[in-house]
């Protein structure tokens, strides 16, 4: 009886210590990740959110331009979004095969003095991207794909009376809740902020920065949407003397850690600026990686950006950078902090280039698939192997009515970029990039008034930049 | 007393010309005697009293009784009463004689009376004045057996005797004393007084006959007396002489029938309402129980009664000049409360034997069994008075404990239709439990709170009651009280109750009945005596099965208790090397699971059909790893109130049989303490996500430790009954003080809890904070529900994480909507929309739930709604989830609802019952289609029950139902039935053949599964009058 006491007393006591060791492993509770979002427009998603510009009279009347780069008809669907409190119109679109199809958004509301429209389809060939034309030039943009819940416009100048700079901010609210903004701006006349902004349910306000900001040169401007989310352009006039142009940007939403800004040039004439936006409470340092085609090797741009605030590099007045054509720029933010990255060109009255202005947010994502609508008589595909280790196969695709035909293909070792050519490409063909890894795809258009700088759109296999490697 | 003659009015004033000593006539009412009756006859004749006469009333005219009488008492006279009914009929004859003595002996032909036994009546009745009296009436044979000493009778003539059964004679009632009535068997009465009040009621044929006159006699303004130094023997042998057991029917009808005479108008007002109620009560248990003659019996009591009310208002007419008392003097007379209750509550009523009375009677002059009865009382004091606020106020709908519709009959209705409208609809079973539920409410007036509170509270008591027979085959009563004191004391059912968690109470009603009932299938030591198991393999497993089944009709989830205990047992023997009966318990198991199948058999075959899923069983939980740790689960501490660190002593009384325990003791500590590691082992492994599918909730898993432990407490006590002793003088002498310590210290938490009166429960439900709109001003439309699976409304489906799902009609569900069905119809619909969400490939879930007939999208963070419930035991929707559903273009989130709900309404929903234009889904063959091309331009129409919905329909519409497909549904306008395709591939379309109108749509049930449905309302009806039989039989 007392061996068999013992027994019971060990084998009980045993799987208790055996249950208490157990309780002190860690468990895996399973957070609920949330999806990968990347605000590089993705065809996948099927809704696209257009901040928008002016109606029909106004510095950048917005129109649309629906792409099908798939094989099948697309049903399309567009409603209007307007600034005022009239019902947006709603209007649907049968988009053809391997073809572009405008929609012009003023005809839909006359009556708007600034509109955007939530695009929607269920075909992940369809691509809609906002397209802009004022008495300074025209633009085109991507519309989104993701809203944001904090926006950042890297640069803007409201120099109205000497420069002919006009800014204007348009805020659009595609959800059915009322959102709430908070609109700060570091400007280098000062700090200036406008507090509680709401944004109604399926509205768009524009904030008149000229008015707000005065002569300024230079306007960093951060949103910081404290109730629902929002998407935003920012539209740009330049109107002066050397500088002429319009350029209509979406604004970075929510900044990332990595980023690609795709296409960097040094020519002569051309004036790009970085700037790299810290939203953060804390300093972030910051390395500009140089990624060229292979030719040379340069060791990034170390930057430390303060808190909330904003540094500018001028590329042109990067001597070391002078012997570069063309470039890309990987931003990697060494502490941690998502930055907000863009570029701003900008091509002076009188010289060799076409005149014009431009400017674009970076990518936060790579991509094995893209799809870009050629637009401009001269057309840049840029394309980069962000990842460190693997080496991409990109293969160019033309994509008509007739089906898909290859063009040209290339292989990018990593951390290379290049631009995709092809001898017999047209002016406004629609074109697919597959790649074997992940890659980011830009482009920068040059017309006969007007330049343009925007991504590709993504089509398949995206990845976040910070999760590459 | 106008009628009665002076000289009987007054009996101590002598009259002249009459002698000191007044005459009798003894008048024994014959109806063809056996062999005794010449000894009955000799016992008067040889009376020590000088004037008495012998009248003998023969009340058949069959036999020699003239020969037989005259052989003993030549001077007898006798009556011929042939056509005469009864004792009472016959007797009355005499006062068509010209019978002139003072007092009438009223005998029957089967008593044998001391040769003093007139003398000393008569001696009293005149000193005493009384009107009536009796003598103390013994046993025939065994004459040192008391059988009466007057009868105590209450306000419904229902009589009850003074003394105990087969209590012997030791003169402690010889007394003389004023009762309420005397057997008929042999009383001495006043002529006068027994002519005035017209004799025996004739209408009474036999029993009650005696309590009738004495009531009687006592408005007359008449003493009735005992005196008990007359003896009289008596055979009472009347079934025996007559062949027929009818004393239940004769009672039942003569007890009403004295009630209607006698009563006054204003009394019988309040008497025949609580008369009914007692009837309705009796007849209640007695169909329970399969007691249908006795159901009949009851009924025949009224209808003989109400087909006699002209011969009633006679008697009572034919009364009303003889009352010279208040009825309210006679009532003070009467046995307070009901001698019926009394005599139910001691197993005297509906039983063949006095012995559990007696055994009853007998236990209770014992310490241990007073002990007992106050253990029970202070226990269920404690309940009630911690219950106070849940029983006076209501049970909140929160988390299990849902809403009740507002009708028992609604209720029944749901439960009764096969069609489930919870999630997208399907057919399934709603569980039978609720059907019964509807029931208890209709017999209950309605009270649908009363029924939900005792729906909440009633598992507590039932699993104490099985908690205090789990060990009562040990024999120690204290084992038992402590193992009863443990269970309630455990923080499981009131963590249970504070986490509206049915599912766990239902466990913890279960779990003591299948422990003792596994035990018994087991058969070791102490469930097995030198004669063999206390309980055959059979039986064990049925009852087993019972216990699961029972419990399984409101929650199958029940049914995993019989495995863990079943395992914990197994395990247990192993370890104890004392293998004895695992086989018998795995076939036990296997029985039970075969039983509660049967109990439970629509759900059961229901699940056959659909592959035995799981999810019935999950409760919406994913396998995902959880937060509890093992200290928690250790302690029961399941709820959002965390127990107390005093549960911890239980460990002292657990630990003592494994320390000391010798034979059976510590051989059934061993297997109950492996029944505790397995149930906690198996809720650790469920904490940590090690199984790679949902398990039921904490509480569930960790139930069947609960009665282990509180078994093993009753243990514990018979360890230190009989093997302390045993052992010599040293440490284990502590362990006695230090039991007793740990289990005063233990049970104070639960003491502690009962403050706030209902056990940490909010107050208050969602049913005040919803802002949900009116659906017969749009039309019907769904709520999907997504958030932890105890803070559901209903049991859920596994949704991402530790979230859930469930989808309602038209706002908060009721309880038939709890319980989740095998056929989950087309589930996966709303599922597919809810990942798509999750995956943020859609920012239209509106369109897409809108296809779903879906309004609202409730994300309920915690159980109760604030400020009912604590934030801090929030278990918020995932940031990514919230972010997702934020970022939908076509849901609005409601601002300023309470912050314990997320709400979003869907701008773009569908009715459920829709009326569309035809080509509303051209060209959309998926819900996914929906995307771009949303449903527009229908209207909600229709309303009313799950299964029958009516209203006009518009003409030239098509209805749009949203709701899983199945033929059983069937949608006529003016009588003329609609044609229907499917919608979306998942929904229907019906298509008038004409055009608008009155349209019913409606559901029809399979026959087949209503004749199942009764199958097992005939299994649960057997099992329930078994049981019930079992358990009022009395084994242990």
């Amino acid at each position: 009886m007392r061996a068999l006491r013992l027994l019971a007393l060990v084998i009980i006591g045993g799987l208790i210590a055996v249950g208490v060791l157990a309780d002190e492993r860690d468990r895996t509770i399973d957070e609920l990740a949330p999806p990968v979002i990347v605000t590089t427009p993705d065809a996948r998603t099927g809704t696209w959110f257009c901040a928008g510009g002016s109606g029909a009279v106004g510095a950048a009347t917005v129109g649309l331009e629906l792409v099908n780069a798939g094989g099948d008809d697309a049903v399309v669907d567009v409603q209007v979004v307007r600034d005022d409190t009239a019902d947006g119109q709603r209007t649907e679109v049968v988009v053809p095969a391997a073809s572009r199809v405008p929609v012009n958004l003023p005809q839909l509301a006359p009556e708007a003095t600034w509109l955007g429209a939530i695009v929607e389809s269920n075909d992940a060939d369809v691509v809609v991207e906002q397209t802009f034309d004022g008495l300074s030039g025209t633009d085109r943009a991507p519309c989104a794909t993701a809203t944001g819940s904090a926006l950042y416009a890297a640069d803007g100048a409201t120099r109205l009376l000497a420069e002919g700079e006009s800014m204007t901010l348009l805020l659009m609210n595609p959800f059915q809740d009322d959102a709430i903004a908070d609109v700060r701006f570091d400007a280098d006349v000062g700090p200036d902020s406008i507090s509680a902004i709401v944004v109604p349910a399926r509205r768009i306000v524009a904030i008149d920065v000229t008015e707000e900001v005065t002569v300024a040169s230079r306007v960093h401007t951060t949103i910081d949407v404290t109730v629902g989310r929002l998407v935003a352009n920012r539209l740009q006039v330049r109107n002066g003397t050397t500088v002429r142009g319009l350029a209509v940007t979406p604004l970075v939403q929510d900044g990332a850690v990595v980023s690609v800004v795709p296409v960097v040039e040094t020519r002569l004439g051309l004036f790009d600026r970085l700037h790299v936006s810290n939203p953060s409470a804390e300093s972030a340092e910051v390395d500009l990686e140089i990624v060229t085609d292979g030719g040379a090797t340069l060791d990034p741009i170390e930057l430390t950006v303060r808190a909330g605030r904003t540094v500018v590099v001028d590329v042109a007045a990067e001597s070391r950078l002078a012997a570069l054509p063309s470039f890309s720029v990987v931003a990697r933010s060494l502490t941690g902090q998502p930055v907000a990255v863009a570029v701003e060109r900008r091509a002076e009255l009188g010289s060799d280039l076409v005149a014009g202005t431009a400017a674009m947010g970076a990518l936060d994502a790579a991509a094995t698939e893209w799809i870009v609508a050629r637009d401009g008589n001269v057309s840049e595909l840029s394309v980069v192997n962000p990842s460190s280790d693997g080496i991409a196969n990109v293969e160019l695709w033309r994509v008509s009515a007739d089906g898909e035909t290859f063009l040209t293909s290339i292989e990018l070792g990593p951390g290379r970029r290049q631009v995709l050519d092809a001898p017999d490409i047209a002016e406004r063909d629609l074109l697919r990039v597959r790649a074997t890894a992940p890659v980011v795809v830009g482009r920068a258009n040059a017309g006969f008034t007007s330049r343009q700088m925007l991504a590709g759109v993504i089509a398949d296999g995206a990845v976040p930049l910070d999760q590459l490697d | 007393m106008a009628d009665i003659p002076a000289s009987d009015a007054r009996p101590d004033a002598p009259s002249e010309p009459r002698a000191a000593t007044p005459s009798v006539t003894a008048v024994v009412v014959a109806h063809d005697p056996g062999a005794w009756f010449e000894e009955t006859l000799d016992s008067i004749v040889t009376q020590d009293y000088p004037r008495l006469e012998l009248v003998v009333v023969d009340g058949t005219g069959e036999g020699d009784l003239g020969e037989r009488v005259r052989a003993v008492a030549p001077d007898a006279t006798l009556i011929d009463a042939s056509d005469t009914d009864g004792f009472a009929a016959a007797a009355n004859t005499v006062l068509e004689t010209d019978v002139e003595s003072a007092f009438l002996l009223v005998c029957h032909d089967d008593v044998a009376l001391a040769p003093d036994a007139v003398r000393v009546l008569v001696t009293e009745a005149l000193r005493s004045n009384a009107g009536v009296a009796g003598p103390k009436l013994v046993d025939w044979e065994r004459p040192e057996i008391l059988q009466h000493v007057g009868l105590s009778v209450d306000q419904f003539a229902v009589a009850a005797d003074v003394i105990e059964p087969a209590e012997r004679d030791q003169e402690q009632y010889d007394r003389v004393r004023d009762v309420f009535a005397v057997p008929s068997a042999c009383v001495l009465v006043r002529t006068g007084l027994f002519a005035a009040i017209g004799g025996f009621d004739p209408g009474i044929t036999r029993r009650g006959e005696d309590i009738d006159l004495c009531w009687r006699a006592q408005l007359a303004g008449a003493r009735v007396l005992v005196v008990p130094d007359a003896r009289v023997r008596h055979r009472s042998d009347l079934i025996g002489r007559t062949g027929v057991d009818d004393i239940r029917r004769t009672r039942a009808r003569h007890q009403l029938r004295t009630v209607l005479v006698t009563g006054g108008r204003l009394r019988l007002l309040g008497t025949i309402p609580l008369l009914a109620l007692l009837s309705l009560a009796e007849i209640t248990i007695a169909a329970f129980t399969g007691r249908f003659g006795q159901v009949r019996d009851i009924v025949s009591a009224w209808t003989w009664n109400l087909s006699r009310l002209g011969e009633i208002r006679r008697r009572r007419a034919g009364l009303r000049p003889k009352i010279t008392i208040s009825p309210g003097d006679v009532r003070a007379a009467q046995a307070s409360g009901s001698v019926r209750i009394n005599a139910f509550v001691r197993g005297q009523i509906g039983r063949g034997d006095r012995a559990f009375g007696e055994e009853l009677v007998t236990a209770m002059r014992t310490g241990t069994t007073r002990f007992s009865v106050l253990a029970w009382a202070l226990v269920l004091g404690l309940i009630v008075f911690g219950s106070r606020a849940l029983i006076s106020d209501g049970v909140p709908a929160v988390g299990d404990f849902v809403a009740f519709p507002d009708s028992g009959g609604a209720l029944i209705d749901t439960w009764w239709s096969s069609w489930r409208a919870r999630d997208l609809g399907s057919v399934g079973s709603t569980p039978t439990g609720f059907g019964l539920l509807g029931v208890l409410g209709v017999l209950l007036g309605g009270s649908m709170g009363l029924v939900r509170t005792l729906w909440v509270l009633g598992p507590v008591v039932v699993g104490l009651i099985g908690a205090w027979r789990v060990l009562s085959v040990s024999g120690s009563r204290r084992a038992q009280i402590a193992t009863l004191v443990a269970y309630a004391a455990l923080p499981l059912p009131w963590a249970a109750i504070a986490g509206a968690s049915w599912t766990t109470l239902g466990v913890y009603a279960v779990a003591p009945w299948v422990l003792r009932a596994l035990l018994e299938a087991q058969a070791s030591a102490p469930f097995r005596t030198t004669a063999g198991p206390v309980r055959g393999l059979v039986p064990a497993a049925v009852a087993a099965g019972v216990a699961v089944g029972l419990a399984g009709v409101f929650d199958p989830v029940v049914a995993v208790v019989t495995v863990l205990v079943a395992a914990g047992l197994v395990a247990g023997a192993l370890v104890a090397v004392n293998p004895t009966g695992v086989v018998r318990l795995v076939a036990a198991s296997a029985g039970a699971a075969l039983v509660g199948a049967l109990l439970t058999l629509p759900l059961s075959i229901e699940l056959l059909a659909n592959g035995l899923p799981w999810h019935p069983f999950a409760d919406g939980r994913t396998g995902d790893a959880s937060t509890e740790p093992l200290t928690d689960l250790l302690r029961f501490a399941i709820g959002p109130e965390s127990a107390a660190p005093l549960t911890w002593a239980f460990a002292v009384p657990m630990a003592v049989p494994l320390l000391i325990g010798r034979a059976w003791r510590f051989d059934l500590a061993v297997r109950l303490w492996f029944v505790a590691l397995t149930a906690w082992g198996v809720a650790l492994t469920a904490v940590h996500g090690v199984v790679p599918f949902g398990l039921p909730e904490p509480g569930v898993l960790v139930a069947p430790a609960a009665i282990a432990v509180a078994a093993l407490c009753g243990v514990c006590v018979s360890a230190l009954e009989h093997d302390l002793r045993r052992a010599g003088f040293g440490w284990r002498q502590l362990l006695l003080p230090l039991a007793i310590g740990a289990a005063a210290i233990a049970v104070l938490p639960s003491i502690g809890a009962i403050t706030d009166g209902r056990w940490g429960l909010g107050r208050g439900g969602y049913e005040n904070v919803l802002p949900l709109a009116d659906p017969t001003l749009d039309g019907s439309y769904r709520v999907v529900w997504i958030g932890h699976p105890d803070h559901l409304p209903a049991q859920g489906s596994p949704f991402v994480a530790d979230m859930a799902w469930v989808a309602t009609i038209d706002g908060l569900p009721d309880i038939t909507e709890r319980s989740i069905p095998a056929d989950r119809g087309a589930h996966d619909q709303m599922e597919a929309v809810l990942d798509a969400i999750l995956a943020g490939e859609t920012s239209r879930a509106g369109r897409l739930l809108g296809g779903l007939g879906v309004r609202y999208v409730v994300a309920v963070e915690r159980l109760a709604p604030a400020p009912f419930s604590d934030v801090d035991d929030a278990r918020p929707l995932p940031d990514a989830l919230a972010e997702t559903l934020d970022t939908q273009l076509d849901l609005r989130r409601l601002a300023g609802v309470n912050s314990a709900l997320r709400i979003y309404e869907n701008t773009e929903w569908t009715s459920v019952r829709a009326a569309a234009v035809s080509s509303f889904d051209d060209g959309r063959t998926t819900l996914f289609d929906l995307q771009v091309a949303p449903i527009t331009g229908t209207i909600g129409v229709l309303g009313g029950s799950d299964d029958r919905i009516e209203g006009p329909v518009p003409d030239g519409v098509e209805l749009f139902v949203a709701q899983s497909v199945d033929r059983g549904w069937r949608l006529e306008i003016d009588g003329s039935e609609a044609a229907r395709r499917r919608s979306f591939d998942w929904a229907t379309t019906f298509v008038p053949a004409a055009g608008g109108g009155d349209a019913v749509l409606s559901y029809t049930t399979p026959r087949w599964r209503q004749l199942v449905v009764v199958v097992q309302l005939l299994a649960l009806l057997g099992t329930v009058s078994l049981s019930v039989r079992r358990l009022v039989g009395g084994r242990r």
